[in-house]
């Protein structure tokens, strides 16, 4: 790498396109990678935990259903979050702080008004989503600020890659699949690049704006001396107070979401259904309870209201409605989370995370093929450190992300090992395989590609059949119950795993085109266990693709 | 039901106006072929953009109509991205297709 100063502008952005891609387009793959999956994050946890694949919820008490468990489970709990059932999830879910001080989540099935056996997993929203957004890195906040890190990287990235492209609009539909592996990779990238630039530039935008207080935290303290709770109780209507240590009888919570939904519809012009209840102090006089509506089903925009009632008699303490700059907060923010019900739109999305981590994957494939000839005849190991770090966030995330999907299905409902319960293995084996995806790079060099490909392909395989296998009367349900659900996630599987062979057939045909190049025209120049994958003599760059 | 059938004609005329667009780029032409089609050569490239810009105006309606302003807004800027793609990957594979798209702009007689 060198450090010259470019002699233009292009030449300038084009060295910070190429290296800051480098440094941290695994970092992006993987946020784009859960990012794209967690759009179905709730149709992941109706695959993950079967027994709330349910019909939907039918017209409930909450005074009758849930007053009554969380007061037998949860009733010194410092407060009783519940989940309203939607579309995507038809269960109740009740969450609260068990004696032992740990946070805990369990499923009521609405029709029944019982509780279902836990499941034992995190699913897509709790492990994969958060690792979208955090990386599960708590300490310090580290994970999001690398996620953010990421985020603006991204920005550059685009606006960088945009400058840098000299024929956007005589590229604009250029796709030339049958040319070698590096001229059609940077065709393929500059199309998710260019096609869906609007959507990759919003996410990543959305994506910072959403955590503004974390990355940005003058705001807080220029405008509120660095009180980050009157913040909060200013901008998103949170309520607090103390406890009066006498004790309080709940009132009806029925009460309250009703008067709650009324008042909203009488607002808006039209219906509006709460969906999250949050009772603090429950048994305490100075209980009270809040009544949301964080994502609305036919909205856009998230969390603009919401009220707070006193527990014992139901009169409001506080009623919350977004101001001007903070509803344009709501609007990106329900645009990133994706939690409205709009089917197309989000089979769209879906599709547009992809092309993101389409484009990710092929700059690096570019990367790698300019510079793997040159690299092996100055005796340099940069490509072969980079091609194992891109391997292993590129395929082996998606060989880990298999690997919890199967150990979901594998393990017994009451797996513990050393302690850890069974969610917390299901996390253990995606970490672990992961690792052992960066290994297999390494040690595989140029074959890890191939390899890991059919490994995709397999374990693809494997989990669809074994979701048929663990999940009795599997074909009645879906066809029941949950037919959008259930066979949407077996059908996202089956289209990896075609892929997969698609992509692992080419690549070894490419493989047995490299070795015949190879013999006749470099092979002088090969150290042993590195090789070049495409074979190609003369290595397109990329003055030579824009010029 | 109304609401899909509006959707899927908003990819219909999205589609259709990038196809349109794609043939006025010269380097195109090998690939769909239109080198045969003197006729459609020789047609003033400006009344294309114009007629590609009107579809993807037109798209961004019928968007809006099957799903308000917001959701609309967000279906057609995504829409545009996977159907300008889907046209990329016509010129690639099957270039032949964009050959239906002409017929029916041509028995139009819109071009």
């Amino acid at each position: 790498m060198e450090f010259n100063v470019e002699p233009t502008f292009r030449k300038s952005m084009s060295w910070l396109h190429t290296w800051a891609g480098v440094v941290v387009g695994s970092l992006l793959f993987v946020i784009f990678w859960m990012g794209t999956l967690s759009v179905f994050d709730r149709e992941i946890d109706r695959w993950m935990m079967p027994d709330t694949r349910l019909a939907p919820a039918p017209p409930f008490s909450l005074d009758q259903i849930i007053k009554p468990i969380a007061e037998e489970l949860a009733g010194n709990s410092p407060q009783w979050t519940i989940n309203l059932p939607t579309d995507r999830t038809p269960t109740i879910i009740l969450a609260y702080r068990d004696g032992n001080g740990k946070d805990v989540r369990r499923h009521i099935d609405p029709h029944t008004g019982k509780l279902i056996q836990e499941q034992g997993t995190h699913g897509g929203s709790r492990f994969i989503f958060p690792f979208h957004y955090s990386l599960h890195i708590k300490w310090k906040n580290i994970g999001y600020w690398l996620v953010g890190l990421a985020g603006m990287s991204m920005l550059v990235l685009l606006v960088s890659g945009i400058v840098i492209h000299k024929r956007i609009f005589q590229d604009f539909f250029i796709f030339r699949p049958k040319k070698h592996v590096q001229r059609a990779s940077l065709d393929l990238h500059n199309l998710t690049g260019i096609l869906a630039l609007p959507f990759h530039f919003v996410v990543a935008l959305s994506g910072l704006f959403i955590f503004f207080s974390i990355y940005f935290p003058w705001s807080v303290t220029a405008a509120y001396q660095g009180n980050k709770e009157a913040m909060t109780a200013d901008v998103y209507g949170t309520y607090t107070r103390e406890k009066a240590n006498r004790p309080g009888e709940l009132s009806s919570l029925d009460a309250m979401v009703n008067d709650a939904q009324a008042r909203w519809s009488a607002r808006l012009g039209e219906g509006a259904k709460a969906d999250f209840v949050r009772i603090v102090h429950p048994a305490d006089a100075a209980g009270f309870v809040q009544v949301r509506r964080i994502f609305p089903e036919h909205l856009v925009t998230m969390d603009s209201e919401g009220i707070v009632y006193n527990a014992t008699d139901g009169t409001i303490l506080k009623e919350h409605y977004s101001a001007p700059v903070r509803s344009i907060h709501a609007f990106f923010s329900g645009l990133h989370f994706v939690q409205f019900k709009h089917w197309t739109l989000r089979w769209l999305y879906f599709l547009a995370g992809l092309s993101g981590c389409v484009m990710i994957a092929t700059g690096f494939f570019f990367w790698l093929e300019a510079r793997r000839i040159r690299h092996v005849k100055k005796g340099l190991s940069g490509v072969r450190v980079v091609e194992c770090l891109t391997v292993g966030s590129v395929t082996g995330i998606m060989i880990a992300t298999l690997a919890f999907f199967i150990a979901n299905k594998l393990l017994p409902l009451d797996a513990k090992l050393a302690g850890v319960d069974r969610a917390g293995l299901e996390m253990w084996i995606f970490y672990l395989v992961w690792l052992a995806t960066f290994g297999h790079a390494w040690l595989r060099s140029t074959q890890a590609w191939c390899d890991q490909a059919w490994m995709i392909a397999g374990m693809a395989l494997l989990a669809l059949a074994l979701n048929w296998l663990t999940t009795s009367a599997y074909i009645a349900q879906v066809l029941e119950t949950d037919k959008v659900t259930g066979a949407g996630m077996d059908a996202i599987l089956l289209f990896f795993s075609i892929l997969a062979v698609i992509a692992a057939r080419r690549l070894r045909k490419q493989k047995t085109q490299k070795s015949a190049t190879i013999l006749t025209t470099s092979s002088s120049m090969q150290p042993r266990g590195i090789s070049s994958p495409s074979g190609q003599t003369a290595p397109v760059t990329w003055e030579e693709k824009h010029d | 039901m109304i609401d899909l059938l509006l959707v899927a004609a908003a990819i219909a005329v999205i589609y259709a106006s990038f196809a349109l667009l794609a043939v006025t780029q010269e380097r195109n032409w090998s690939s769909a072929d239109v080198k045969k089609d003197m006729y459609f050569q020789a047609i003033n490239t400006r009344r294309k953009w114009w007629l590609s810009g009107i579809g993807l105006m037109l798209g961004y309606m019928l968007c809006l109509v099957s799903s308000g302003a917001s959701f609309g807004s967000a279906l057609w800027v995504l829409l545009l991205g996977v159907c300008a793609m889907a046209v990329a990957f016509t010129l690639s594979w099957k270039p032949q297709w964009l050959w239906f798209i002409f017929g029916i702009f041509r028995a139009s007689d819109l071009i």
